[in-house]
């Protein structure tokens, strides 16, 4: 089997399993006020430590929560802004949470349209608007002008929330000099364990929490903390920072010996945002007038994993919205499939997935 | 030294068959459940619908009423916050002794144009059901109330609460973080229409649990995205501590009566054991009606910050974790009439399966060093 749905959910790195084991088995309370309790609480400390260290923000930034989705849900409601002005390639639980929610168009290589945000912001009242546009794209690996979105929403003073799930662990990340308010991140997406993610802001945007509970979190994420969860993402946090620059290197081979390979022998197939920046190991290929779930299904058969669009709950194979959004035309939009690499992926499986994709290619789409 | 770990009602041990479950499936279906075009994605998919089925014939309903979430702290958010209200039935009632999660869902829903009411318990902690009759009318659109209390560990007449819940049209919900794994739940034949679990409290993981509701609750989301868990919880499952969450039911289904009274064994002998050497001391709570592992002690004329200090190699607690971080006096105890003192101890128990005759003896020594040193 090879794996290259890393974006839906990376390979957990060894170490992350041994540190979830361990601390399942010695994971108390850390509400408790007993030895084992302030163990506990303190290994949740030296695991915040390790986030932020990733993050570049203060360990006191770091909030704890179930995962990504929900970080995005604190955020974007949690400052009680009336509008929310959302990228049109972002996750759906960043478009599907707020009430009033408009979108930015992207371009045809999935960034967002910096006019259209600040045309957007001139007329509102300062603290009306959240704006949220993502480090990089899940779809498309496309990576967003953060710091030029936050200059704009500084300077109308609107709150500006970045999902960094995607590129966190990948690329180097400084919170503090990126101007956003807050980001998102989530284990499951770096090398750690499904179930933990956390929001990163600066308390003194004093948001308010989504549920109300016992006073963990600082009030702010009731509930008894996860405390194995927290440790392995700590751990999984420590493993990206420490091999960030070689891991980058060789999944910027793979992914470009990949796509040259593919293109060369496969004419007719188009990368997507192939001339901008992007993540790293993340490539979308579009094989028009084929259908996606097609693809994916003879990709399947042949023991190799990808996605059409991003995982989500529908039980279908869905075309991804991001290449409609992105101004492809029918041909395209339905007709690609996602590749995402992990530190796991070796030369050799990538080679596998290039025959097959051929083979596919020469059955469907000569 | 290793310390005795008594302070079940704050957190479990992990089962070693929940942690074998865990790591098996953390380090072969590390794929996410919610992709649909590959094999690694379904095999995760198969193992959340599985794990579902479990906690589903645990209580006594159906898997499809089963919703996971990170916890009963966001099952019972959810439920109260999100419930789709009539217009005309705005009021809420909860049990005085109910957990801070709970108390402060119904609180918020005052800020929406919501009654929320306070239903007294006796001096063992059992609803007052005269008083319970008299604040029930056709208003009320949600009863929320433990099935089991998390510090003196009553059990709650649920069948009588629900028959009388019922005859307003009002719903029943039961916080069952403390009574899952402790004592049989059948949500149907009890008549409570929705319940919250956590996995930590009974042999399984933090950071999993469930919200299970039948066809009466109709509820929207407090988490939106995907569209995971019937659009009313989204976020990727976490398909290994589902897994492990599901094997917890399924030793619970085969243990539970065991445990039982072994648990009652060791409670029992211990409890009268600290009576007899704790002078002035009384045990809280309802004898009868508690699950087997719990003793909530009072001890007069006992700092207890004093005693903590001095109490060694055992981990119990003086209230619940949640409230303890902050030093707050217990709800609880004061619904029971026992009016908070900084000199007087109350010491929360909690047996669980795990625990050892040996540790039982181990345990009843120290405390009983620690508050004659206390004196």
């Amino acid at each position: 089997m090879v794996y290259l749905d890393n974006n839906a959910s990376m390979v957990p790195y060894g170490e992350v399993l041994e540190a979830l084991n361990e601390n399942i088995k010695n994971s108390f309370n850390a509400g408790s006020v007993h030895t084992m309790g302030r163990n506990s609480r303190a290994k949740i400390e030296k695991a915040r430590l390790k986030i932020a260290d990733m993050m570049g923000c203060n360990a006191e930034d770091v909030l704890f929560t179930s995962g990504a989705t929900e970080s995005n849900n604190i955020a974007i409601m949690g400052g009680g802004e009336t509008i929310a002005l959302v990228g049109a390639l972002e996750h759906p639980s960043v478009l599907n949470v707020h009430p009033n929610t408009h979108i930015i168009p992207v371009d045809r290589n999935g960034i967002v349209d910096l006019e259209f945000i600040e045309n957007f912001l001139k007329d509102k009242k300062a603290g009306d608007v959240l704006v949220s546009v993502m480090y990089a794209s899940h779809e498309t690996g496309t990576l967003q002008p953060i710091k030029a979105v936050a200059k704009i929403c500084a300077k109308y003073m609107q709150r500006f929330h970045v999902d960094a799930v995607q590129g966190a662990g990948k690329r180097k990340i400084d919170f503090i000099s990126s101007g956003a308010n807050s980001m998102s991140i989530t284990a499951h997406k770096i090398g750690g364990v499904q179930g933990v993610g956390a929001l990163i802001y600066n308390r003194a945007l004093n948001l308010n929490p989504l549920m109300r509970g016992g006073g963990q979190e600082k009030q702010m994420r009731p509930g008894t903390v996860n405390v194995a969860g927290c440790v392995s993402f700590g751990v999984a946090c420590d493993i990206c920072v420490d091999t960030m620059d070689e891991k980058t290197e060789k999944l910027d081979y793979l992914r470009d010996y990949m796509e040259s390979e593919i293109t060369a022998r496969c004419p007719r197939v188009e990368i997507v945002a192939k001339d901008v920046d992007r993540l790293t190991g993340t490539s979308r290929i579009i094989m028009p007038n084929v259908n996606s779930e097609k693809q994916v299904m003879f990709m399947d058969l042949k023991g190799i994993c990808v996605a059409s669009g991003s995982a989500c709950s529908s039980g279908v194979v869905k075309e991804s919205g991001a290449l409609r959004a992105m101004g492809y035309d029918k041909s395209c939009i339905g007709s690609s499939i996602r590749i995402g690499m992990s530190f796991a992926t070796s030369k050799d499986e990538i080679d596998e997935f290039i025959k097959i994709y051929c083979d596919m290619y020469d059955k469907m789409a000569k | 030294m290793s310390i005795i770990y008594l302070d079940n009602f704050a957190s479990t041990p992990v089962d070693k068959e929940v942690l074998q479950e865990i790591n098996y499936v953390m380090q072969n279906n590390f794929a996410n459940p919610h992709s649909v075009s590959h094999e690694l994605g379904w095999e995760c998919n198969d193992i959340i619908d599985n794990a579902r089925l479990k906690v589903a014939k645990l209580v006594g309903t159906k898997s499809n009423n089963v919703i996971f979430t990170s916890g009963a702290t966001e099952s019972n958010n959810t439920l109260i916050k999100c419930l789709k209200y009539n217009n005309n039935k705005k009021t809420i009632l909860v049990s005085e002794i109910e957990h801070p999660c709970v108390l402060q869902s119904a609180k918020f829903m005052e800020k929406h144009g919501f009654i929320v009411k306070c239903i007294p318990v006796d001096s063992v902690g059992r609803i007052n059901m005269d008083k319970f009759r008299e604040l029930l009318d056709d208003t009320v659109a949600l009863v929320s109330i433990m099935l089991v209390n998390h510090e003196i560990g009553t059990i709650q007449d649920i069948k009588a609460i629900s028959d009388m819940t019922h005859s307003v049209n009002a719903l029943l919900h039961s916080d069952c973080a403390q009574a899952i794994g402790k004592i049989d739940i059948d949500m149907e034949a009890m008549g409570i229409d929705a319940i919250s679990i956590s996995g930590h409290k009974f042999y399984a993981s933090k950071g999993i649990g469930a919200l299970i509701f039948n066809e009466k609750v109709d509820i929207v989301s407090l988490i939106d995205g995907g569209g995971q868990e019937k659009s009313i919880r989204s976020g990727t499952l976490p398909t290994p501590l589902i897994a492990g969450l599901g094997k917890a039911c399924e030793l619970a289904e085969k243990n539970l009566a065991g445990d039982i009274i072994e648990i009652s064994k060791l409670r029992d002998y211990m409890e009268s054991e600290l009576l007899q050497k704790i002078p002035n001391s009384k045990s809280l709570g309802d004898a009868k009606n508690r699950i087997s592992g719990s003793i909530n002690l009072y001890v007069p004329n006992i700092y207890t910050d004093d005693f903590f200090v001095n109490l060694q190699g055992v981990a119990i607690s003086s209230g619940s974790a949640c409230a303890s971080a902050g030093k707050k006096a217990s709800n609880v105890l004061q619904a029971i009439g026992i009016s908070p003192k900084v000199e007087a101890l109350s010491m929360r128990i909690c047996i669980s399966n795990k625990n050892t005759k040996n540790e039982i003896d181990t345990a009843i020594k120290n405390i009983v060093s620690a508050i004659d040193k206390t004196k």
